[in-house]
């Protein structure tokens, strides 16, 4: 695994996907859906940014999914490093918070 | 519940994603299909709440699918790119595969464009047949020496020990002005039957282009590829054999740049003309041994007796043809066999001692080990083979047993000084990860310890042990030894590669 700590230098897309999964977005085409990114984007930018340890996966239990009657998800959510590859990427990309709220500011 | 038309749609669909996931690491792929699968069903139920046939649906799940491939391929750029940086590591058993890989593939297309080695695997493919010998008279040591009288008058009576036989007469010839490539020096004048004796692979042309007065020539496979670069077409063409304009007719077989004089070119003549431009010169005579002619030479070695014209007896000497070369594979084989028998004199084969006891070394880890060192053998044995035939070819534009020489030597020397280094190397490489130890630090100093320990330690970055080669060999601690480093050494090492 390779930590990139808060490298500022994500691109838009990879940004965009962390301020997805941080307001709440967490499996692909929640996110595909949120950000209007096809499937050949997301998937592989989700790659890169697990790899960079910038984001963690972890399927959903079974039960849960049964109870629900559909397959189990594979969710995604920010690690420390993302946390703070994000922070350096709102600075860059000051839109991107507006154009993806994140959780805390729905509830303001 | 799923639309029946939906369901070819689907199958599609799985078959897309089955597709793709062929191209994600084997390690990652059952996950990677269960993923995208799993994302399939959120999408299709994300794009339509009814379960109706729909084609925007349909289409959008096509193209979410078809993104599979990108992510497939990310996948596998990712496992390139992590196998690269392993492979990168100083000193890693891979790092040392791809060096040697990268030599034998230099050294295999220098050979590749070495003329000589071509013309050496021909003149092997090319053996002639067996009890074909040149004559000459005793002790005329390889010089032409059988008048045309003398051999035709042998050729008019049935003889006793020969079949068949042919004459031909070599003669150098004034450079012409053609190129030094296409400039004929040496020109042989020869009997029609000469490529019937022969035999071999003769490239030959159509019979009707031939059928002209003009001479038959036969170009020797030598000056075929030298000044033709091996083009069949030249067969029909006109030359200069010195003044005479001679017909290409065929290309000689390899094995008949053997003969002695070793001619560019050889003219076809018939026994009217040859006795014409041959009758006070001497040439040579091949002849086809019979059954009882060669027991003769087997049992009488390679003198035979013949009578001239006068019936008087006449001591001759065959030059037998066999397989004059042993054939590049053959001197390879030898030169290797010997480099192995001559190893164990100038290394120790098993040199080091391991004190693995508390921790054994996996079975995985003991393979990967072996098959590094089966690696690195076979390759050096096919750069050996290869390192041989550039060294040996190198100045030699077809067969010379010079170039054999060189070849036997050069492939020995690499044999043997590349399988020492082999040995040396897999004795340097921690037994876990295969990584080169590094780092030696000197301990002790051989003339203040009294039964103290002096020598050499080297420790493996991966954090996996520490090899100590002393300094002064001594009956309690003669040969080099593995010291295996449990986990409270880890802190010290940044970077544990490999299992442990």
């Amino acid at each position: 695994m390779r930590g990139m700590g808060a490298d500022p230098k994500l691109s838009h897309t990879a940004a965009m996907i962390l301020q997805a999964i941080h307001a709440g977005y967490k499996y692909g085409f929640s996110i595909m859906e949120m950000t209007g990114l096809p499937s050949g984007t997301v998937y592989p930018a989700m790659r890169r940014l697990e790899r960079d340890g910038l984001i963690h996966s972890q399927w959903e239990r079974q039960a849960i999914a049964d109870a629900e009657q559909r397959p189990p998800r594979k969710y995604y959510r920010l690690t420390a490093d993302g946390i703070a590859g994000l922070e350096a990427s709102r600075k860059r990309y000051p839109l991107l918070e507006r154009f993806i709220p994140s959780e805390e500011a729905n509830a303001k | 519940m799923r639309s029946a038309a939906c369901l070819p749609f689907h199958a599609v669909q799985l078959l897309t994603l089955r597709g793709a996931s062929l191209l994600v690491p084997f390690d990652r792929r059952a996950e990677w299909y269960e993923e995208w699968t799993s994302e399939l069903w959120h999408v299709r139920h994300g794009c339509s709440s009814a379960s109706a046939f729909s084609w925007t649906t349909e289409r959008e799940l096509a193209a979410f699918c078809i993104g599979s491939f990108q992510d497939a391929a990310c996948l596998l750029r990712q496992d390139w790119q992590s196998a690269l940086r392993s492979a990168h590591v100083h000193g890693s058993a891979m790092q040392c595969v791809l060096y040697l890989s990268a030599l034998l593939a230099l050294f295999a297309m220098v050979a590749h464009l070495l003329p000589g080695i071509g013309s050496e695997q021909d003149a092997t493919r090319n053996q002639l047949p067996s009890g074909v010998m040149v004559i000459q008279e005793d002790g005329y040591g390889g010089v032409p020496s059988i008048a045309f009288p003398d051999y035709r008058a042998w050729n008019a009576h049935r003889q006793r020990y020969f079949a068949t036989l042919a004459f031909y007469r070599p003669e150098t010839v004034s450079p012409s002005s053609a190129p030094s490539s296409r400039r004929i020096t040496q020109i042989a004048f020869a009997s029609e039957n000469l490529f019937q004796l022969l035999k071999g692979d003769a490239v030959k042309g159509a019979p009707e282009a031939l059928d002209s007065n003009i001479p038959q020539a036969v170009l020797s496979r030598a000056y075929w590829r030298r000044g033709f670069h091996s083009n069949p077409d030249v067969i029909g063409q006109i030359l200069m054999a010195g003044d005479r304009p001679v017909r290409v007719a065929a290309i000689a077989p390899g094995a008949a740049q053997r003969l002695p004089g070793a001619p560019d070119l050889w003219v076809l003549d018939s026994d009217k003309q040859l006795a014409r431009s041959s009758h006070a010169a001497r040439g040579y005579v091949l002849g086809q041994l019979t059954a009882e002619g060669e027991d003769q030479v087997i049992n009488g070695g390679s003198a035979i007796t013949a009578y001239d014209r006068a019936g008087n007896e006449i001591e001759l000497e065959g030059l037998t043809f066999g397989p004059q070369t042993n054939g590049i594979g053959a001197v390879y084989f030898f030169a290797l066999f010997l480099a192995i028998l001559a190893l164990p004199a100038i290394t120790t084969v098993f040199s080091t001692e391991s004190d693995f006891a508390s921790h054994p070394i996996r079975l995985a880890a003991r393979v990967r080990r072996s098959a590094f060192l089966g690696s690195k053998v076979l390759l050096i044995a096919a750069i050996a083979y290869f390192a041989g035939l550039d060294i040996g070819y190198w100045g030699f534009p077809d067969y010379s047993p010079t170039a054999e020489l060189l070849q036997f030597l050069a492939t020995f020397c690499t044999g043997l000084f590349g399988l020492r280094w082999a040995l040396k190397d897999q004795s340097r490489r921690c037994p876990v990860c295969l990584r080169r130890v590094t780092h030696p630090a000197q301990v002790g100093i051989a003339s203040c310890n009294f039964l103290g320990w002096n020598g050499t330690e080297m420790v493996c970055m991966g954090g996996h042990a520490l090899l100590h080669v002393p300094g002064l060999p001594t009956s309690w601690f003669s040969r080099e030894r593995w010291l295996y480093l449990d986990t409270s050494w880890d802190f010290l090492f940044a970077d544990t590669l490999g299992p442990d």
